[in-house]
């Protein structure tokens, strides 16, 4: 099962979330947030996670949109099955 | 003035109610007498019912009861969370894609006929296989059903200001279950799921904001408060101390794997009408899931800050509202909390239902059964199910309790023997079945002997020794053709 560039860009996405959101890294930023418990006005500790997180999210969004590689795996699927129901 | 709260507190209740019987019933115009139907649809759930459906069900009780006892006792160490609310949206689209391919190309209904599809050659073993995963998706479910209908019943005392009991609200809450599956099966329970997902979401949001604003002024002010009275909660290990290194990576890893293969997740997969409905319907989980708790911190800190040795920190998200927001709004929260209660639980007692017609009853009691009979008997054990869920319910075996200790880890253990079929031609049911045990064996002496050792979550501890047992089985027994096939199958469709 070779990936496309896209799909090997959202998998790296997210393996670097995972890491970022684990220790060691992890234990990095819970140092910096007992100093700094607040940014922005927000808990230092749950807007780190969340912007990691929403940069997975979106990224979900792009690949969904974008990667050529899951559109043609529809039309595949939906040739072999949906239409074969329809008849 | 407290006569006036109750009539309010019920009128929202019942009108909730009746909602969700009228949307059961409405459902049931597009009804086939067939157990594939009743099961999984057939396969017709659009995007917004599939996401809705996947999200509310993921999403249960502990959405908004428990988590705001999460932060009040472990502070921010909570948002733990955040990776299983993101990654099981990605899964679904990377296991649940080709789940769903496979049951299109074999007619997979359940959890346990998809093992014996999957792993087909291994016949006996495969089908011992599909037991062992029936009985753990039997019990763990349908016992987390059961405590979950417990943890929820006393919300109707409180809307009702007392005057529909915990024993009558355990009632009315197990009838709704019942009736909302046995009517439409997974139909039924999508779209009520629809409507509660969308209701949840609004009402934990706006609670949340209010509850904030009414006691410190503002979200903002919350966290201020918070940084400055109780600063240990906003970083890890937490007020306790409890999340170390390793519990924290080993929590969440085995709560995102455990659900990820829970009985009644596993059977939306089958649902959706076409993968590309599949596909955004997991990029809508993913972040539906994580966007429901973008004002929890402000509603966990807050319940910290007013009620420093509140004694079931669990049930502070009622108490909140009522002393912060009019009754009439607080109700409607709350009826909130019931909806992501009750959009679990139907969708837990469908999937049990369904794994006891599919996995048990079918190859073992009647295989000539067809599809309309079958449905018959599903929709009786619906009912058999509601009996014994309110049985659990009301006498509270404390051995019950006991085996829901390891659902979760339970579940997760099984992670690898689910998903291997779909990636690797070389697992071998012999290698499965003997996963699933040891793993099982090894999830027990971890929760119940030897506890989480070395701070490692037992679920943990069973997935590695699933995964080692599972792949060196794999290697010295002989390759099994039904799984070759499977995988050759995806691959020539996933490539």
């Amino acid at each position: 099962m070779s990936l496309s560039l896209g799909e090997k860009i959202f998998y790296v996405i997210i393996i670097l979330a995972i890491i970022l959101s684990n220790p060691p890294i992890l234990n990095i930023v819970n140092e910096y947030c007992k100093t700094h418990p607040l940014t922005l006005s927000f808990p230092t500790f749950w807007l780190y996670l969340e912007i990691v997180w929403t940069i997975v999210i979106v990224s979900f969004a792009i690949a969904a949109l974008k990667i050529e590689k899951w559109r043609k795996i529809e039309e595949r699927v939906e040739k072999i099955f949906l239409k074969k129901e329809v008849k | 003035m407290e006569e006036l709260e109750a009539f309010i507190g019920i009128t929202i209740l019942f009108g909730w109610v009746f909602l969700m019987v009228i949307t059961a019933w409405l459902s049931t115009k597009y009804r086939k007498l067939s157990v594939t139907d009743f099961a999984t649809t057939g396969g017709t759930l659009g995007l917004l019912t599939l996401f809705l459906t996947y999200s509310a069900t993921y999403h249960s009780a502990y959405a908004f009861m428990g988590t705001t006892g999460f932060i009040y006792t472990h502070g921010l160490a909570w948002w733990d969370n955040v990776m299983w609310c993101v990654l099981p949206g990605i899964a679904f689209w990377v296991i649940g894609s080709r789940v769903w391919v496979l049951s299109k190309k074999y007619g997979f209904i359940s959890y346990g006929d998809y093992l014996r599809g999957v792993y087909g050659s291994g016949r006996s073993v495969a089908t011992a296989l599909s037991v062992v995963a029936a009985i753990a998706g039997f019990v763990f479910v349908l016992l987390y059903t059961a405590i979950q209908a417990l943890g929820i019943a006393y919300l109707f005392n409180v809307i009702s200001k007392g005057i529909i009991t915990f024993e009558l609200g355990l009632i009315i809450f197990i009838i709704l279950m019942v009736f909302i599956t046995w009517i439409g099966g997974l139909r039924a329970v999508a779209w009520t799921d629809t409507i509660q997902g969308i209701f949840m979401l609004v009402a934990y949001i706006l609670g949340c904001i209010w509850v904030a604003s009414a006691a410190f002024g503002g979200i903002f002010n919350v966290f201020s408060e918070a940084a400055q009275r109780i600063p240990e909660g906003l970083s890890l290990p937490g007020f306790k101390g409890a999340f170390t290194p390793q519990f924290w990576t080993s929590l969440w890893i085995t709560i995102t794997l455990g659900m990820i293969v829970m009985p009644h997740v596993w059977i939306r997969y089958y649902a959706g009408k076409s993968l590309r409905i599949i596909k955004w319907a997991a990029v809508f989980t993913a972040a539906y899931l994580t966007y429901l708790y973008i004002f929890t911190p402000a509603i966990g800190l807050a319940a910290k800050l007013l009620y420093p040795e509140y004694p079931t920190p669990d049930k502070l998200v009622p108490v909140l509202l009522l002393r912060y927001t009019p009754f009439a709004f607080a109700a409607f929260v709350i009826a909130g909390a019931l909806a992501a209660a009750l959009s679990t639980a139907d969708s837990q007692l469908h999937a049990v239902s369904t794994i006891l017609t599919v996995d048990i009853y079918k190859p073992f009691i009647k295989p000539e059964a067809d599809e309309k009979y079958l449905y018959h008997v599903e929709r009786w054990i619906v009912i058999a199910l509601g009996a014994i869920v309110a049985l659990i319910s009301f006498t509270r075996p404390g051995l019950f309790l006991t085996i829901l200790a390891m659902a979760t880890s339970g579940t997760a253990t099984l992670f690898p023997v689910f998903v291997a079929p779909l990636f690797w031609k070389r697992v071998t049911s012999k290698a499965a079945l003997a996963s699933a045990i040891i793993g099982e064996i090894v999830v027990a002496l971890t929760t119940f002997v030897w506890k989480n050792p070395y701070g490692v979550v037992s679920g943990v501890w069973g997935l590695i020794v699933a995964l080692v047992v599972l792949i060196i089985a794999s290697i010295v027994t002989k390759p099994e053709k039904s799984v070759e096939e499977c995988v050759t199958f995806l691959r020539s469709i996933f490539r």
